[in-house]
C-alpha cells in the first residue's frame, strides 16, 4: 500500500519535471529563433534585476537605518549620562548628609548638643539609601555601607538613649566612650566610603561625557562616509553608463554596427533603455537597407532602358542569323553553317552577359565586407552602365593610379555609389559631352578617392547644401527619387569614408569619394581608422 | 525584273555590328540588286557622296554619327534616294523624328531579314522599280 503511494507520487513528480523542462526548451527555442544568430553575444536571460530606483531605495534605507541607528546610540549615552548625573546627585547628597551627621556628632561629643540633628540627618541618609537602593548597591557593590548607617543610627540613638538617662554612673560613662569611639570610627569609614562612591560617580560621568562625544564624532563621520560612499556608488552607475551610451550613440551616428555593452551582472533602466535603442537602431538599420534596395532598384529601372537598348543588338544579330540560316541552309556551305552557329552562340553569349551584369547588380545581396581593389569596383560599375553611357553619347576617361592599396568594402554597395554618381553626371553632360573617373591615392593618409567629374553646368548654391538630404532631387518627377545622393553617404560613411563635392557654375561638378584603405589584419586596422577619425 | 534605270538598282547599308551587313547582304543580294555594307558612318558617307544610291538602309544608334545625320545628309545630296531608319526597340520617339526628317520608312530591331527586304521593295515600288525575290544566289 504505502509502495504504491509512492510510486505514484514519484511518477508523477517526474512526469512534472518533464513538463518544466519541456516550457524551458520551448522557450530557449523561441528566444533563438527571435535573436537573429546574436545569440552567442546575448546574455543568460536570467540576469538579476537591480533597478536605479531599487539603488535609490536601497541607498535611502541604509542611510535612514545608520541615521536612525545612530540616533538611538546617542539617546542611549545620554540617558547613560542623565543616570550618571542623578547618581552624582544622590551621592553628592549622601556626602552632605554624612558629613552633616558627622558635624552634628562632633558637636554633640564637644558640646553634648546637635544630637537630634544628627539623627535627623541620618535618617534622612537612610530614606535616601532606600530610595535609591538598587542605584547605590550597584555602585558600591555591597549591602556594606546600608549596614554602616544602620549600625551607625543606632550608635547615635543609644547615644541619646543614654543622654535621656540623666543618672550618670562610671559604667555608663564608660559605655557612652566606648559608644562615642565606635561613632568616630563608623562615622570616618562612612565618609571615606562616601566620597569613594562620589568619586566613582565622577569619574563614571566623566566616562559617559567622553563616550557621548566620540559617539557623536564618530557617528557624524560614519554618516558622512556612508553617504558620500552610496552616492559615489549610485553617481558611478549612473555616469558610467552614460558615459557607454554616449560612445555607442556616436558609433551609431557614425552609422556603424555595434552592439551596446551594458552591464553583465545586472539588468536596470539602463539595459531597457539599450534594449529599446537596439530595436530602434536595428528598425533604421532595416529601413536604411530597405531605401537602399528600392533605390537600387530605382537605378536598374534607369539602367533597363539602356540595357533594353543594348539587347537589341545581340538579338537581332540572333535573328537575322538564324533567319537567314533557315533560309540558305541548303546552298550553304558547311563551314558557312558553322560560322553563323558560332556567331549565334556569341552572340547569345553577349546577351547573357548584359542580363547578368544587371541581375548582379539588381541582386538583394547581404553586405560582404572583403578586401577589394577599388579599380576594379569602377570598372565594374562601367560595364554595368555601358549601354547607358553609349545611350547618352558620352565619353568616359577612366583613369586609375596603379598599384593602389585595397580598401575594405562591400563590392555590390560601392557598385552602387559609383553608379549613383555616374549616372547623375551623365543626366548633365550634352550629347558627345565627356566625364573624367579618377582614383589616386587621397591627400589624406591612409585613404583613397575616387573623383567623378562632369563638365556640366555646376551646382547652384541654394541647393548645393541639399544634395544629400533624402528626396531632394532636381529631376523631373518620375526620373529621380531624390535618394542616390543619400543613399551613396550612407553606404560610404558605411564603409568609414565620406564623400564631398566641390562644384563651379557653368564648368562643371567634382564628387570625391574617399575611402579607408585596408591594412593586416583588415579588421582591426579598419576599426581602428575608424576610431582615430572619430 | 523590270529595270526602270539604266543601271542596277543599288542598295547601301550601314550599322556598325558587322554581323547585320554580313547577314543581310546575301538577303538583300537574293532581290538581285547591288548592296555594299559599310560598318562606319564616316566611311558610309563617303561612298554616299561619290555615288547616288537607290535605298540607303541606316541604323540610327551608333557612335562617331548617328543615324539621323546620314538621313539629313542623304536627304540633302539626293531626295530620291529612300532611306530606311533601323530602330532600337526603346526609341520610338527617334524613329518618329526620322520620318519628319524624310525617311521613307524605320524598321525596329530585332527583324527578319524578311522584314527589311519587304521595306526595300516597297522602296523600289516608290521609285518605280519592281523588285522580286529570286531563290537563285547571286
Amino acid at each position: 500500500m504505502f509502495n504504491n503511494c509512492l510510486d505514484k507520487w514519484y511518477k508523477c513528480a517526474l512526469q512534472r519535471l518533464k513538463r518544466v523542462l519541456d516550457a524551458a526548451v520551448e522557450r530557449q527555442a523561441i528566444r533563438d529563433a527571435s535573436d537573429d544568430g546574436d545569440s552567442s553575444l546575448r546574455k543568460p536571460d536570467r540576469v538579476l534585476r537591480f533597478t536605479i530606483k531599487a539603488h535609490v531605495y536601497i541607498g535611502f534605507v541604509f542611510a535612514f537605518l545608520i541615521a536612525f541607528s545612530i540616533g538611538i546610540a546617542l539617546v542611549i549615552t545620554l540617558l547613560m549620562m542623565d543616570r550618571n548625573l542623578e547618581v552624582v546627585e544622590i551621592s553628592n547628597k549622601y556626602v552632605y548628609h554624612i558629613l552633616e551627621a558627622r558635624s552634628y556628632e562632633k558637636d554633640f561629643l564637644l558640646n553634648g548638643v546637635g544630637l537630634k540633628d544628627a539623627i535627623k540627618n541620618i535618617r534622612a541618609l537612610k530614606d535616601l539609601f532606600l530610595e535609591h537602593y538598587g542605584e547605590i548597591k550597584k555602585i558600591v557593590g555591597s549591602n556594606d555601607l546600608l549596614s554602616k548607617t544602620d549600625k551607625y543610627g543606632k550608635l547615635l540613638e543609644t547615644l541619646e538613649d543614654l543622654q535621656a538617662v540623666t543618672v550618670s554612673s562610671a559604667e555608663l560613662s564608660a559605655r557612652r566612650e566606648k559608644i562615642k569611639d565606635e561613632l568616630q570610627a563608623l562615622g570616618g569609614e562612612m565618609v571615606i566610603v562616601a566620597k569613594e562612591l562620589m568619586r566613582k560617580e565622577r569619574d563614571s560621568l566623566d566616562k559617559s561625557m567622553l563616550l557621548f562625544r566620540v559617539v557623536h564624532i564618530y557617528a557624524a563621520v560614519f554618516l558622512i562616509l556612508f553617504i558620500t560612499f552610496i552616492l559615489h556608488l549610485l553617481g558611478f552607475r549612473v555616469l558610467r553608463t552614460l558615459n557607454r551610451f554616449t560612445v555607442y550613440m556616436s558609433q551609431i551616428s557614425s552609422s556603424r554596427h555595434s552592439k551596446f555593452q551594458s552591464s553583465s551582472f545586472y539588468r536596470d533602466e539602463f539595459s531597457d533603455l539599450s534594449g529599446v535603442l537596439e530595436q530602434l537602431v536595428k528598425e533604421y538599420d532595416r529601413q536604411q537597407t530597405i531605401i537602399s534596395q528600392s533605390h537600387k532598384l530605382r537605378a536598374v529601372g534607369t539602367l533597363t532602358a539602356g540595357v533594353a537598348h543594348e539587347l537589341n543588338n545581340p538579338i537581332n544579330n540572333i535573328t537575322l542569323t538564324a533567319h537567314m540560316l533557315l533560309e540558305d541552309y541548303l546552298e550553304l556551305s558547311d563551314d558557312e553553317r558553322l560560322d553563323m552557329i558560332k556567331d549565334l552562340i556569341d552572340e547569345a553569349g553577349r546577351a547573357r552577359l548584359i542580363v547578368r551584369n544587371l541581375l548582379d547588380f539588381a541582386r538583394e545581396s547581404e553586405s560582404i565586407m572583403e578586401p577589394i581593389g577599388i579599380g576594379d569596383v569602377l570598372e565594374e560599375t562601367l560595364k554595368i552602365s555601358g549601354s547607358q553611357v553609349k545611350l547618352a553619347g558620352v565619353n568616359i576617361e577612366l583613369k586609375i593610379a596603379p598599384n593602389l592599396p585595397r580598401i575594405h568594402g562591400d563590392r555590390h554597395q560601392l557598385q552602387q555609389v559609383f553608379l549613383n554618381l555616374l549616372l547623375n553626371a551623365l543626366d548633365v553632360s550634352t550629347k558627345g559631352g565627356h566625364l573624367k573617373i579618377e582614383v589616386a591615392m587621397a591627400d589624406e593618409d591612409n585613404f583613397v578617392a575616387v573623383k567623378v567629374t562632369d563638365f556640366g553646368q555646376g551646382i547652384p548654391d541654394h541647393i548645393l547644401h541639399h544634395i544629400f538630404d533624402p528626396f531632394f532631387t532636381t529631376k523631373t518627377k518620375g526620373k529621380g527619387t531624390g535618394l542616390g545622393l543619400s543613399v551613396s553617404q550612407g553606404i560610404i560613411a558605411k564603409h568609414g569614408g565620406h564623400i564631398t563635392v566641390s562644384t563651379k557654375q557653368q564648368r562643371g561638378t567634382t564628387f570625391t569619394v574617399k575611402l579607408p584603405i585596408t591594412t593586416i589584419p583588415a579588421d582591426f586596422s579598419h576599426s581602428q581608422v575608424l576610431l582615430n577619425n572619430q | 525584273m523590270l529595270m526602270m534605270t539604266s543601271s542596277k538598282f543599288e542598295v547601301l547599308l550601314l550599322d556598325d555590328e558587322p554581323i547585320v551587313g554580313k547577314r543581310l547582304r546575301p538577303a538583300i543580294l537574293k532581290l538581285g540588286c547591288g548592296v555594299e555594307v559599310f560598318e562606319s558612318p564616316a566611311k558610309a558617307i563617303k561612298r554616299i557622296n561619290e555615288k547616288e544610291f537607290d535605298v540607303v538602309v541606316t541604323d540610327i544608334r551608333m557612335d562617331e554619327i548617328d543615324g539621323i545625320e546620314v538621313l539629313e545628309y542623304v536627304t540633302k545630296k539626293s531626295s530620291r534616294t529612300k532611306v530606311i531608319m533601323i530602330t532600337g526597340y526603346a526609341m520610338m520617339e527617334l524613329a518618329r523624328q526620322a520620318m519628319e526628317k524624310g525617311a521613307f520608312d524605320f524598321i525596329a530591331k530585332p527583324f527578319k531579314p524578311e522584314d527589311l527586304r519587304v521595306v526595300i521593295v516597297k522602296a523600289a515600288e516608290a521609285l518605280g522599280v519592281k523588285l522580286t525575290l529570286s531563290h537563285e544566289p547571286q
